[in-house]
């Protein structure tokens, strides 16, 4: 076999200034399409990149096959009866496909398929240059990105991009790959850096575009954009002894707002370190996306660090202009924070009022009021100790929605934090400034929960408000729309109980949310409240899944109950540890032979001893009378390896009764009450779970 | 004939001031009103039409027909003006650095827009002394939207050292219409550029020009008109103006004369911004009153069609910039 010639590929869209979310999405998109495509067409190859800049999104393979191998195919045509007359002769139609496909009638064979006997071809193909199948490909490719927003520019042609389309480099080795798309036709000619290094720059061959690259100063990687400015902001940090305030979503975001990243450091008053430090750590980040710097002792420091687009010239200029820019909003921020601290945050629960929470659902006043109440009512459940502190924070929580800082002017993220440091700063206790600054937690995957007491109670009344409000308004998430978050807040919601050293019921808990909200919502109760239930329930179940728990498993835990949400998660633990126990698979066997004749006929009722006539019901009953009590305490406490293992001793007795009684009995009266012994003994055991969900091993 | 500089409008430029020419006596390259006459040579030396400001009240350059009308339709239309726009509840008594009521765009529509419009923009940057290679130029992604007009595009801010100095639009949709050409819409924001080239920290101590600061000219204006938006506006007219103001565009529409409506939807507009000023319109009835005038714009950019349908699209035939 003759070897197979390969050679780099490259294609490179060039663009005007991409939205710097938009690049990885694009680029992960293209590199995959492109793996498809180059199976499909088989083409083999070494390996498939793709990277980018907010200018360009480069596709780069290694060692692309130069063209298919020759290859035969067989082609299905019309139905053998069309295609032959009874003489078995070839008829019009044969020829036509025969002509169609460029084969001699020799090349036609019948075969029989699931529809019937067909014709097919024998078609055999050349095999086509990578260059040619490329220059096919690359334009629909190109069409097909999807970005979150696309546009149209010029003419307004039909082509849409994220932004403008410049120039299209497309190389296979030394040899352009030449297509069009629209106006643009693809080329050997990429663009340098906008300022840097501007216009066109012609690319011998794919192997050598990185290097024309960088001497064109554009870093193509983002890892590397990233790990530069990384490395300039400790290094500049360090200089002025300083330590950077480490934020690696700020440097994802900087590293593709720039093709060469440089950066400085610049400086501001220190007067307005008397903000407080989350706000200024904002204002840089947010408005400017400029990085925070420590001193030794931890302190803010009044120094910022600027990523910029790798400028070299007149830097003092570049760090006067930032310098100026930042000081007006720090103005601003200093000026909206002394404007707040001037009302105390109890204060204005009156303007709450004039506040909507959701449109015909009342006031955030309304709302604030509400969440005193469910706090207090919380505590009482899980830990009154707080209760003074949890209703007092639940009350002003919302408060600083109203305030400058958080309100529409600047920070929505800083908000909880806000309220937490104005209700500080009017005489709140600490504890309570501190539940209403955690109260948003988890605000986000992965992100902790609140840590005082009374701020995880503050944040389950508000996640619970929250979720019974929308709910009875109808705002019920649906596919990938969730604009409320719900799910994110079903999802703290379960993460904070899991964490409660003592258990209260989820349904009283949205029951009594429920209430809260009044008629407008308890007329609707019987839907609305296992409709929130069943909502938090499969957040319950993604927490437990998260956790490495199995599917069955999962099921086996939550399908009958799901109520106490820690105890949920005690569950999923001992069933674990239950399933290597070595007479696991003997009792669950045991079990359900009960649950089995159960599910034929699910009543149940109270169990009259008297009908209770053979002696290995009587033996079952007795046994399960005197285990149940304990069994019952030790679920309680939490005990279930324990209680699986008391149960365990009913083995015995069950297989005694499945020899010996004849459950379905033609006597109404004997048959029901064997079922509702059968149905006590099954119910005990689903104390821990229900064992017919798990799969077997 | 301008008033004698107030002591503050003076200070700045006056005292630095060094014998020799014009010129040389300020430590910066251009005035106000010189950047405002850069901007206008420029474009109209790339073929623009350079045109005065609309002659009534509007939050945007966007509101000047030059640019909400001319974008609509397949003629092209190359245009620069300067706009004086008014945005009620931006006002601060003249007091804050940087935040006016009224503020100066320089608009700049280039329908279709060209390849190079970003290199255009830059040029033109270059002529205001700024040399790209001694900044750190930015184009951070904006989606711009103004629902007040139906209209919507893809471009960015564009910061220059860390200050927004400009909107950079690529016009999608306007009065409702999905748009073919598009408009590329630059506007600069000519106080902070100025601000940026005299380097002052505020707009109040910028020259305007001839040696008279913008602190003279503009600044009572604020503390008046920062008066009127927020107090004095007489919110029970205001009401009777916008729906005078809607019927007569609605009337003037039906009556097919698409300009003189257009003009009533620009006024409502205005009065909508006046009441919100005034905090006469609550959270929930401003997206209805938005909607209004949303409804009117869209009948106004369907009327506009037709009537260039009717004239002949005579922009097609015609040849602007040569």
């Amino acid at each position: 076999m003759a070897s197979v010639i390969t050679k780099d590929f490259i294609y490179e869209i060039g663009v005007e200034e991409l939205p710097a979310s938009y690049i990885q999405p694009a680029l992960d998109q293209l590199a995959r399409e492109a793996g498809e495509f180059f199976r499909e067409s088989r083409l083999s190859f070494g390996s498939i990149q793709a990277d980018g800049t907010p200018r360009r999104l480069a596709l780069m393979v290694s060692k692309l096959e130069e063209k298919q191998e020759a290859w035969a195919e067989d082609v299905m045509g019309p139905s053998a009866r069309a295609a032959f007359d009874a003489e078995g002769k070839p008829t019009q139609v044969a020829l036509g496909f025969a002509r169609g496909k460029g084969v001699e009638l020799s090349a036609l064979a019948v075969r029989n398929t699931p529809k019937g006997d067909y014709v097919f071809a024998h078609v055999e193909r050349a095999g086509r240059f990578a260059t040619d199948l490329l220059a096919e490909w690359l334009p629909q490719a190109t069409r097909r990105l999807a970005f979150p927003k696309s546009m149209r520019w010029g003419q307004g042609g039909p082509l849409r991009f994220a932004r403008p389309v410049q120039w299209l480099l497309a190389l296979y080795g030394d040899k352009t790959v030449r297509f069009r798309l629209e106006h643009l036709e693809s080329g050997n000619v990429t663009s340098g850096h906008r300022f840097l290094k501007p216009g066109p720059v012609k690319v011998k061959d794919a192997a050598s575009y990185p290097g024309a690259l960088e001497k064109a100063r554009v870093m193509l990687r983002q890892a590397d954009r990233r790990a530069a400015i990384e490395k300039l902001l400790k290094r500049d940090c360090e200089k002025a002894g300083l330590l950077p305030v480490e934020d690696a979503e700020l440097v994802e975001i900087c590293a593709n707002l720039v093709e060469w990243p440089a950066g400085l450091l610049g400086r501001f008053d220190p007067a307005y370190l008397e903000v407080p430090e989350e706000v200024l750590i904002c204002t840089l980040k947010e408005h400017q996306r400029y990085f925070a710097a420590r001193d030794h002792s931890q302190r803010l420091a009044p120094s910022f660090f600027v990523v910029t687009n790798g400028g070299d010239r007149n830097l003092d200029g570049v760090r006067l202009g930032n310098e100026r820019v930042l000081k007006a909003r720090l103005e601003d921020a200093k000026f909206f924070f002394m404007e707040d601290r001037k009302a105390a945050l109890a204060d204005r629960l009156e303007e709450l009022k004039k506040v909507v929470w959701l449109e015909g659902w009342g006031s955030l006043e309304e709302k604030s009021r509400r969440l005193e109440s469910l706090a207090g009512w919380l505590a009482e459940r899980l830990d009154p100790m707080q209760k003074g502190a949890a209703a007092r924070a639940a009350l002003l929580c919302k408060c600083d929605l109203v305030t400058n800082v958080v309100g529409e002017k600047e920070f929505t993220s800083l908000q909880g934090v806000m309220g937490g440091i104005y209700a500080r700063l009017s005489g709140e206790r600490e504890e309570a400034a501190r539940a209403i600054g955690e109260h948003y937690r988890p605000r986000f995957a992965g992100d902790g929960i609140p840590v005082s007491r009374a701020g995880q109670i503050v944040a389950l009344a508000d996640k619970l408000d929250n979720l019974v409000g929308c709910f009875a308004a109808g705002l019920i998430p649906t596919g990938s729309q969730d604009p409320y978050a719900l799910r994110r807040q079903a999802a703290g919601l379960v993460a904070i109980l899991r964490e409660q050293p003592q258990d209260a019921p989820l349904s009283e808990m949205i029951s009594f949310a429920a209430g809260l909200h009044g008629p407008k919502a308890l007329s609707q109760a019987a839907t609305l409240l296992p409709a929130v239930g069943d909502f938090i329930r499969l957040r319950l179940e993604q927490a437990l899944l998260d956790r490495g728990f199995g599917a069955d498993l999962v099921a086996a835990v939550v399908s009958r109950r799901f109520d106490l949400v820690g105890e949920a998660f005690r569950r999923a633990e001992a069933l674990t540890t239950l399933r290597q126990r070595e007479d696991f698979e003997a009792v669950t066997q045991a079990f359900s032979r009960v649950t089995n004749i159960l599910a034929k006929a699910p009543e149940a009722g109270a169990v009259d001893e008297n009908l209770l006539k053979e002696e290995a019901e009587r033996r079952l009953h007795r046994r399960f009378l005197a285990l149940r009590p304990g069994v019952e305490r030790l679920c309680q406490a939490g005990n279930f390896v324990e209680a699986f293992g008391q149960l365990g001793e009913l083995c015995g007795p069950i297989d005694g009764y499945f020899q010996e009684v004849m459950v379905m009995a033609e006597d109404a009266a004997l048959r029901s009450n064997r079922l509702s012994m059968l149905a006590q003994v099954a119910s005990t055991l689903e104390l821990i779970a229900d064992f017919t969900k798990l799969v077997k091993k | 004939m301008p008033k004698t500089p107030t002591a503050k409008s003076k200070a700045a430029p006056a005292r630095k001031a060094a014998a020799g020419a014009k010129a040389a006596r300020r430590p910066y390259p251009y005035t106000f009103q010189e950047i405002i006459l850069v901007l206008q040579e420029f474009w109209s030396k790339r073929g623009c039409l350079i045109v005065q400001p609309y002659d009534i009240e509007k939050g945007a350059g966007t509101f000047n027909p030059n640019t909400f009308l001319r974008s609509l339709g397949p003629e092209p239309w190359s245009v620069g003006y300067v706009e004086p726009s008014r945005r009620p509840r931006d006002g601060r008594f003249g007091e804050n650095p940087n935040r006016c009521q009224m503020f100066h765009q320089y608009q700049v529509i280039l329908k279709p827009s060209p390849n190079d419009i970003v290199d255009l923009y830059l040029e033109s940057l270059v002529k205001l002394g700024i040399q790209p290679r001694e900044h750190d130029i930015r184009f951070v992604e904006d989606d711009w939207e103004s629902p007040t007009l139906g209209a919507s595009g893809l471009g960015w801010q564009v910061w220059l050292d860390g200050l927004e100095i400009t909107q950079f639009t690529y016009f999608q949709q306007v009065g409702g219409v999905e748009l073919t050409p598009i408009s590329g819409e630059i506007t600069y924001g000519l106080e902070r550029i100025a601000m940026y080239i005299q380097k002052k920290e505020s707009f109040w101590d910028m020259e305007y020009g001839a040696g008279i600061g913008y602190d003279e000219v503009f600044r009572e204006n604020e503390r008046q008109f920062s008066r009127f938006n927020f107090e004095a506006a007489d919110t029970a007219k205001l009401f009777r103006h916008f729906e005078d103001f809607e019927g007569e565009a609605r009337r003037l529409i039906e009556a097919g004369m698409v300009l003189p409506a257009y003009d009533y939807v620009i006024k409502a507009s205005h009065a909508f911004n006046l009441l919100e000023a005034r905090g006469a319109i609550s959270v929930t009835e401003r997206t209805g009153y938005i909607a209004r005038v949303r409804g009117l714009a869209r009948k106004t950019a369907q009327a506009y069609l037709k009537l260039r349908e009717d004239l002949g699209h005579p922009m097609l035939k015609a040849k602007q910039g040569t």
